[in-house]
């Protein structure tokens, strides 16, 4: 396992003189090029009771697990086929595939938070002491992105054009999440979609544990719990069941 | 062959044709829908986003947004598509190159020219969508060969660098899909040109895929010949980057053979 994440993360950087300085620069291209859009072009503001008047702090906060989400969730779809090489010649536990992946991911992840509290300081001058409990947000983020991971990655065993409708299924999803505008904008007959959308009342939690002090609301934490558990638990069954076929088709 | 050193006298176009259909036909192994992907994406993306600027989030009234953001998606979807696939050519190609020897020029365009045939496709949606919403041919449609290709000759520039460097620096693969993610947001697919504050103007003039996008939009939905000045930058981005291209492609290629 631990050499499957070292392997992942050096497979992405070798030869790389800059090394996993990109893993900073990609965030930051990405932070600059949003604010440019969203705020400069599109003229978004933000409302004046929501947890910062900064929209770069705003974006970046809210931005940063939906990256995690998504980066672990489109590459574990391919996983499987590429590592079609391990599954077919070796009793190989498939299952870890996408779970190495969030790990090499949530590397990327941790030096953007940092970056995200650092930014906080200097810009804001606020610290939250309320990041220690940020750690509990990436596991359910983490149980998500697996569940739904594993359950791209066994389909795209057999239906290869996963991958392509998985592209327009996440675009969608991140349009339906509050991370580039505030939910209060967002019309009154949609707001049932962003309610039921796990990946708002991520964003919505890391935005307030980065830059306020308040306690989550209990309700927040069963919520997440509950939706991360049972995604989480849909996707091993489904992967499980799928899984008797991969030695046929790979 | 008269030299020993071997001076490749194939048939270049039945080569190019061949790695065209390779690259063509391994794309959508396997897939049930096959091609049809070509013309279901930019539909999906195209449905998602109207959804989402029309209804959603409002503001926008455009009775011909479809077509506004398809002539957005189509020059995107091509470069970055490209881009891609041309950047890692020769490295995936590595059998070939280092067992004939063949002008190693052809494998990173054959595989812009592989593109081309999904661009096709997605051209004829955007047309046919262009008729639907009342914007039949004009005489402006003329520009559009021109254009495209510039484009393409734009595109060929930067593959053939990109596919170079590639060889040497692995890494070049993950720069062009981070710069493709970002590149999403630096054109104009689904805001107007017009909504850009005046002085970011120029950092847009200079993007030839941003450009490319406004000359679409000039021809189909104002229905007037793209700007002079358009056109000028998008020929100068042409000559500038295949002459580049072919540059850095010419001093490394000789060094190809160790590397792959």
């Amino acid at each position: 396992m631990a050499q499957l994440v070292r392997r992942d993360f050096e497979l992405r950087y070798v030869g790389s003189a800059a090394g996993w300085l990109w893993g900073v620069v990609h965030p930051l291209v990405m932070l600059l090029s949003w604010v440019f859009v969203f705020k400069i072009c599109l003229g978004i503001t933000l409302q004046p009771g929501s947890v910062t008047q900064s929209y770069w702090m705003f974006l970046f906060c809210g931005f940063l697990p939906w990256m995690l989400f998504n980066e672990t969730v489109t590459r574990s779809a391919g996983s499987l086929v590429e590592q079609s090489n391990l599954i077919t010649r070796t009793v190989f536990p498939s299952e870890v595939l996408p779970v190495s992946i969030f790990l090499s991911s949530l590397i990327h992840h941790l030096i953007g938070v940092a970056l995200a509290v650092l930014s906080a300081v200097i810009a804001l001058h606020t610290f939250s002491p309320m990041i220690l409990l940020l750690p509990m947000y990436m596991f359910f983020v983490g149980l998500l992105a697996v569940g739904v991971g594993w359950i791209a990655a066994s389909l795209h065993v057999y239906l290869r054009d996963t991958g392509q409708v998985l592209s327009v299924v996440m675009t969608l999803w991140f349009w339906l999440t509050p991370i580039m505008i505030d939910e209060e904008k967002i019309p009154m007959r949609f707001h049932p979609l962003v309610a039921w959308n796990p990946m708002s009342w991520v964003v919505r939690a890391y935005r307030e544990r980065l830059l306020t002090a308040t306690w989550p609301h209990w309700q927040e934490i069963a919520v997440l719990a509950a939706y991360s558990g049972a995604i989480f638990i849909a996707g091993g069954l489904f992967f499980r069941h799928l899984k008797r076929g991969f030695a046929d088709v790979l | 062959m008269t030299k020993a050193s071997g001076k490749w006298r194939g048939d270049f176009l039945f080569l190019l044709e061949n790695l065209v259909l390779k690259d063509f036909r391994i794309r959508y192994r396997n897939m049930s829908l096959g091609i049809l992907w070509s013309l279901v994406n930019p539909l999906v993306m195209m449905g998602v986003l109207t959804f989402i600027f029309r209804r959603v989030f409002g503001g926008q009234n455009s009775p011909v947004f479809p077509v506004f953001v398809l002539c957005g998606l189509v020059p995107y979807n091509f470069f970055a598509g490209a881009m891609l696939s041309g950047a890692t050519s020769i490295v995936d190609s590595a059998g070939l190159i280092k067992r004939v020897p063949v002008p190693r020029e052809v494998v990173p365009i054959a595989s812009v020219l592989s593109n081309c045939i999904h661009l096709m496709i997605q051209l004829a949606l955007l047309i046919g969508f262009a008729m639907a919403f009342q914007l039949p041919p004009a005489r402006p449609w003329l520009w559009l060969p021109v254009i495209w290709f510039l484009y393409i000759l734009f595109i060929c520039g930067l593959v053939l660098g990109a596919s170079a460097i590639n060889v040497f620096v692995r890494d070049t693969r993950y720069v062009v899909e981070s710069f493709n993610l970002v590149l999403f947001w630096l054109v104009p697919i689904f805001y107007s040109f017009t909504i850009i504050p005046a002085k970011y103007i120029p950092v847009y003039r200079f993007n030839p895929v941003a450009a490319l996008v406004m000359a679409m939009r000039d021809i189909l939905i104002d229905r007037h010949p793209p700007a002079i000045t358009i056109v000028a930058n998008m020929t100068i981005a042409a000559a500038v980057s295949l002459a580049l291209g072919l540059m850095i492609f010419e001093r490394l290629k000789t060094r190809f053979y160790e590397h792959i």
